[in-house]
């Protein structure tokens, strides 16, 4: 469980040294007050999937994966009320005594059942995907646990051989992408 | 040609210097008697974290990684009452009808909900940290009852694999764990 946690986290590691050679990537910034968007260059982003939902629900609480990065990055996009990593959320249901209605965070099931005896929530997860031309993509996916479903996905193609996955250049990109999904619901 | 010696030669080094060497891999061993210790190099490993527990639970049951060198070390380490595994927790739980109750015990709420309905007891695990560009390895104790990790330890692995053995990586980490155990016992005896 958390060996493999672990191991990925280190997995992830290495992926940012490797690419933060080029650009930075990993850089907590803050919303331009003129824009309302994060400082991005201009990049195609696709979006694969998005779903109309209700904004106040939506608003509610996010679920991020667990570093500093995605923690400053969701909390400086000013959307959500509250950001919290699944640890965190695990922590709480303990506190609050939740256990028994939510038996476990590990399948589709629980968080459906967090959803419903917590609070509504949606969790931010990075993808990353090797089409069968053998371009690389990277995007981020929204899934809304009482769906039981994706409610946003969007992508960016990434330039392996030049390692081109960057703040500025991939991941602000998709965060503004995401923003507009978000301030889109109504 | 020359490529091809080489190669060899280098190969022949390295040979060399895995048997010449005293040190072992992924090998469990048992306490020396005379130390009650792990026989290990004088590595520097840093504690990060080491809060009280109350070492009649802790003592009684500990939950280790899926493997036999983790069950043989923990064993040899003649601490815990009772060594079981994941794996082995999992099938007692499901023997005794309660894995509706605890439908999982891959994460914090499933660990404490085993806890509390099961039997209580701490879980070992083992570390990867990887910090400006350097590695480390660690143990971990975690009380799912409290929902807190209690011990914490870790020590510089170098790059190198021949520097990746027992006696400098886990045999220290085991033997920092052992004191920290260890000591738990004579704050309670102070009582």
């Amino acid at each position: 469980m958390r060996l493999k946690r672990q191991f990925y986290y280190v997995l992830t590691i290495f992926a940012i040294v490797g690419l933060t050679s080029c650009g930075s990537l990993g850089k907590v910034t803050t919303l331009n007050p003129n824009t309302g968007r994060f400082p991005a260059k201009k990049k195609t982003i696709n979006i694969i999937n998005k779903t109309s939902v209700n904004a106040d629900t939506l608003k509610t609480l996010i679920i991020v994966p667990d570093t500093p990065y995605w923690i400053g990055m969701v909390q400086n996009m000013k959307f959500f009320n509250e950001v919290m990593t699944m640890d965190e959320l695990e922590k709480d249901i303990i506190k609050k005594g939740l256990t028994e209605q939510i038996p476990t965070l590990s399948n589709y099931n629980g968080l459906k059942k967090a959803y419903k005896y917590y609070k509504p929530f949606v969790i931010i997860m990075l993808t990353e995907e090797k089409k069968s031309n053998g371009s690389w993509y990277v995007g981020f996916e929204l899934f809304d646990p009482s769906r039981v479903d994706k409610i946003f996905q969007n992508e960016i193609h990434i330039n392996q051989i030049w390692s081109d996955w960057t703040d500025r250049g991939t991941m602000y990109p998709l965060f503004n992408s995401l923003l507009d999904y978000l301030t889109e619901q109504k | 040609m020359k490529l091809k010696l080489l190669l060899l030669f280098s190969l022949v080094i390295t040979a060399f210097f895995f048997l010449v060497s005293c040190d072992t891999y992924d090998k469990v061993t048992t306490l020396n008697p005379k130390t009650g210790r792990f026989n290990a190099y004088n590595v520097n490993v840093k504690i990060t974290t080491a809060s009280k527990a109350n070492t009649d639970t802790l003592k009684k049951l500990i939950i280790v990684p899926n493997s036999s060198y983790w069950i043989g070390m923990v064993k040899n380490m003649n601490y815990f009452d009772e060594i079981m595994t994941f794996s082995d927790m999992d099938m007692d739980i499901t023997k005794k009808g309660l894995a509706d109750k605890i439908p999982s015990l891959t994460d914090k709420i499933g660990l404490n909900r085993a806890y509390n309905l099961y039997r209580p007891f701490f879980v070992l695990y083992f570390t990867q940290e990887l910090k400006n560009n350097q590695l480390y390895f660690g143990l971990a104790l975690y009380d799912p009852g409290k929902v807190e990790t209690i011990f914490e330890n870790k020590v510089f692995v170098n790059h190198s694999v021949l520097d990746r053995t027992d006696q400098k990586t886990m045999y220290p980490l085991f033997n920092s764990l052992l004191d920290y155990l260890h000591g738990l016992e004579k704050i309670k005896t102070k009582k």
